[in-house]
C-alpha cells in the first residue's frame, strides 16, 4: 500500500464555493467538552451535489449547521469557513444573517415541524424575499406563486392562503424547500429531507432537489444516513464517523472502491433483495464513542472487524488513495479493491 | 422543472388533494355535542353585567348616587323594582349601584389585565427567547415585582399618587406582570428551539422578528386564556381596596366601598353588605369557569 498523507483540501472538481479548514465544534458536557464535529477539512464546489453520510451521533447534521453558523445554544466552534473567499466563520449574527437564505440556505429534517403552525404558507414564502429582496408585498406574493409552482406544489393560490396543517408532509417539504431557494442562494444544505416521508414521497423530493440543483446551478449538500439517497442523487461522498471524515471519494468510486471498513459496514447494513427472506440484517454491533472519551487510537476500531494493535495506538491519518487522488480515507488497513467487490461474507448463523 | 418531473408529481398531488377531514372536525361536533350549562351560564352573566354597566344610564335605574327612597330597605320590599334589591343607609338604590360598580370593577379588571398582558408578555418573550443577560434582568424585575406583597405595593402607589381609576389601573397592572411574563416566557423557552423556528432563522429572519412573528402568534393563546381568570383576581384586588377606603373615591360606585358602606349596619340590614358581596363573588365565578373552559379547549398545552 502506497498511500500518501492528503493536502490540507479535499479536492473537489471544480472551484469550492465553500471552503472549510479544520471546522471544530464543541459542546460543554458533564464529562468534559465534547468534540461533535473533529477538525473537518473540506471544499464543496460550484455546482456540486455532496453527500455526507453517517450513523446517527456522526456529527453529520452538526458539521452542515456548523457551516453554516446556525448553531445551538451553547455551541462553539473554531477553525476556518470560507465562503466565496471571505470568511464566514468570525462574522457578527447580523452579517452572517444576511448570508443565511441569499449564500446558503437549509432545507430542514422534519416538514412537519418547520412551518409556522400558526402562520399562512404564503407568508412564510413571502418572508425570506421581502427581508433579503425587500420585494413589495404584490411582487413577494406573485414570487411566491412561482416558487410554489417551481417546486411542484399542485394549486399554488389555494395553498397560498392555507395553513400547514392542511398540507401532507410532501407538500410542506415542496413548501420548505422553495422557501429556502426562495433568494437563489449558492449552497443548499438539506439536513435529511426526507427522513420524515414516506418512500415514495421521499423519491420525488430528491428527484426535486437534484433537478432544482442542476437548473439553479447551486452545490447541494445532502445530509443522509441513508447510502441509497446519495447514490442518486450525488456526485460526491464524504462519510463521517464520530465527528470525522473517514472516507470521502466520487460517488461511483465510493460504491465500487470503498477502503475505510466503517464505510463497508454502512453498505453491508443495506437490506438486500437478492438474499433470501429472513435473512438477519446485518448491523454495526457497538454504538459510536462517546464524544467526551479522548481515544488514542482508530475511532472505529472499537466496533471494527479488522482491528489490529496499531488501530488502538494511533489515529490513522487522512490519506490520499493510490490510484486516486480524489479518493481519501482514514486507515492503517484499508481494504484491498479486490476485496471491496465482493461485501462483507455473511456468517451463516446470521440466517434465521 | 422539465415535463417529466412534472407528470411526476402529479401522482403525488392526486394524493395529497384529499381533503383534510377527520379528526379535528370530529373533536368540535363532540365539544358541540356536550352542552356546558355552568360555562353558558357564566358567558350570559357576563354579558348581561357588561351590557348593564355599559348602558346603565339608558336602562330605568335611579341615580346611584341620589336619594331614591327609604333608608335601609330589605330585599324584594314593595318599593318598585328599582329598588327591589332594597337601599342603603342614605336611601340609595343598591341595584343601582351595584349596576354601576360593576363598570368600575369590569373597567379597572379588563384594563389592567389586558395593560399587565402585554407588558407581561413582552418582558416574558424577550426573556424566553432572547435569553442570557436579558433573561436574567427580566427575571430580577419579575421577581421583585412578585416579592412586594400586593396590597403594600398598591397602599405605595394610592399615598404617592392620588387614589383613582388611573392609579389603581396602574397598580393592578403591575401586580399582574409577573403572572404573564412568567407564562410567556415558559411559552418562548418551548418555541424557540422548534424547528420551524431554526428554519426561520436558517433562512435570515432576524431575532427579534424571529420572537414576534413566530414565537409570539403561537404563543398568544396561552396567554390570552388567562385573561378572564387574571380579571378575576383583578376584580378581588380592587374590591379589597376599596373596602380599604383607598379604592376609586367617591363619587364613582365600588363594589368593594358599597361594603364598606353597608358594613356597620350588617346585623339589621344584611342585604346592604350581601348584594355587592354577590355581585363580585358571581362575577368572579363566571370569570374563572370561562377561563378555565376556553383554556380547555384552546391551549393545547393543557390537554397534552
Amino acid at each position: 500500500m502506497t498511500a500518501h498523507p492528503a493536502d490540507t483540501s479535499l479536492n473537489s472538481h471544480d472551484e469550492p464555493v465553500i471552503s472549510v479548514s479544520n471546522l471544530r465544534t464543541t459542546f460543554r458536557g458533564r464529562s468534559g467538552p465534547m468534540n461533535v464535529v473533529d477538525g473537518v477539512t473540506l471544499n464543496i464546489g460550484f455546482r456540486e451535489a455532496l453527500g455526507i453520510v453517517g450513523e446517527s451521533g456522526s456529527g453529520k447534521s452538526m458539521l452542515v449547521r456548523s457551516i453554516m453558523g446556525l448553531l445551538p445554544p451553547g455551541a462553539r466552534r473554531s477553525g476556518d469557513v470560507t465562503y466565496q473567499g471571505r470568511i464566514a466563520v468570525d462574522l457578527d449574527s447580523d452579517a452572517l444573517r444576511k448570508l443565511w437564505g441569499t449564500a446558503m440556505a437549509m432545507v430542514p429534517q422534519d416538514p412537519m415541524l418547520s412551518l409556522n403552525p400558526v402562520r399562512r404558507i404564503g407568508v412564510q414564502l413571502m418572508e425570506p424575499l421581502r427581508l433579503h429582496l425587500k420585494l413589495s408585498k404584490d411582487a413577494a406574493r406573485q414570487r411566491a406563486l412561482e416558487l410554489m409552482s417551481m417546486v411542484g406544489l399542485p394549486d399554488p393560490a389555494r395553498r397560498f392562503t392555507e395553513y400547514p396543517h392542511q398540507l401532507s408532509g410532501g407538500m410542506r417539504q415542496r413548501v420548505l424547500i422553495a422557501a429556502a431557494l426562495a433568494c437563489g442562494p449558492r449552497v443548499l444544505f438539506a439536513d435529511e429531507p426526507t427522513t420524515a416521508l414516506d418512500v415514495t414521497v421521499q423519491a420525488q423530493i430528491l428527484v426535486l432537489l437534484r433537478t432544482l440543483q442542476q437548473e439553479k446551478e447551486m452545490a447541494m449538500v445532502l445530509v443522509t444516513h441513508d447510502l441509497g439517497v446519495v447514490a442518486g442523487c450525488t456526485d460526491r461522498v464524504i462519510v463521517m464517523y464520530a465527528g470525522r471524515i473517514v472516507e470521502a471519494a466520487p460517488t461511483p468510486r465510493l460504491f465500487s472502491a470503498m477502503r475505510m471498513p466503517y464505510t463497508q459496514a454502512l453498505f453491508s447494513s443495506i437490506p438486500r433483495m437478492d438474499l433470501p427472506v429472513h435473512t438477519r440484517l446485518e448491523i454495526i454491533p457497538g454504538g459510536p464513542p462517546d464524544p467526551a472519551a479522548r481515544l488514542a487510537g482508530c475511532r472505529f476500531a472499537a466496533r471494527c472487524p479488522y482491528v489490529q494493535d496499531k488501530c488502538l495506538e494511533a489515529e490513522p491519518p487522512l490519506v490520499t488513495s493510490d490510484d486516486d487522488n480524489s479518493h481519501l480515507y482514514r486507515c492503517w488497513f484499508p481494504i484491498e479493491r479486490s476485496a471491496t467487490m465482493a461485501a462483507a461474507p455473511v456468517p451463516s448463523e446470521s440466517r434465521v | 422543472m422539465t415535463p417529466e418531473t412534472a407528470a411526476a408529481y402529479q401522482h403525488e398531488s392526486a394524493i395529497e388533494a384529499e381533503p383534510f377531514a377527520g379528526p379535528a372536525l370530529e373533536s368540535f361536533a363532540a365539544v358541540r355535542r356536550r352542552f356546558d350549562v355552568l360555562l353558558w351560564l357564566s358567558v350570559a352573566w357576563l354579558a348581561l353585567i357588561t351590557l348593564a354597566s355599559a348602558f346603565a344610564s339608558f336602562l330605568p335605574l335611579a341615580s346611584p348616587n341620589d336619594v331614591a327612597g327609604p333608608i335601609n330597605v330589605p330585599m324584594f320590599h314593595d318599593f318598585g323594582n328599582s329598588l327591589i334589591l332594597g337601599t342603603d343607609s342614605f336611601g340609595r338604590s343598591l341595584l343601582s349601584r351595584s349596576i354601576y360598580g360593576a363598570r368600575t370593577s369590569l373597567v379597572i379588571g379588563v384594563s389592567a389585565a389586558t395593560a399587565g398582558c402585554i407588558v407581561g408578555g413582552i418582558i416574558g418573550l424577550l426573556a424566553g427567547y432572547v435569553r442570557g443577560a436579558t433573561d436574567r434582568v427580566a427575571s430580577f424585575i419579575i421577581d421583585s415585582v412578585l416579592a412586594f406583597p400586593a396590597l403594600v405595593v398598591l397602599l405605595a402607589l394610592t399615598a404617592i399618587l392620588q387614589p383613582q381609576l388611573s392609579t389603581i389601573v396602574l397598580g393592578l397592572s403591575l401586580l399582574s406582570m409577573p403572572a404573564f411574563a412568567r407564562l410567556e416566557r415558559g411559552a418562548a423557552l418551548t418555541y424557540a428551539e422548534r424547528p420551524f423556528v431554526i428554519a426561520a432563522r436558517s433562512y435570515g429572519t432576524s431575532r427579534l422578528r424571529t420572537a414576534f412573528a413566530h414565537v409570539l402568534p403561537n404563543s398568544v393563546v396561552t396567554m390570552v386564556t388567562y385573561l378572564p381568570t387574571i380579571i378575576a383576581a383583578l376584580i378581588v384586588a380592587e374590591g379589597s381596596l376599596s373596602f380599604l377606603g383607598l379604592g376609586v373615591p367617591p363619587p364613582t360606585v365600588t363594589w368593594g366601598g358599597m361594603i364598606l358602606d353597608g358594613e356597620p349596619n350588617l346585623a339589621s340590614a344584611p342585604n346592604q353588605v350581601l348584594v355587592p358581596a354577590a355581585f363580585i363573588f358571581v362575577t368572579v365565578f363566571a370569570l374563572n369557569v370561562l377561563g378555565e373552559r376556553v383554556r380547555g379547549r384552546l391551549d393545547r398545552r393543557g390537554r397534552g
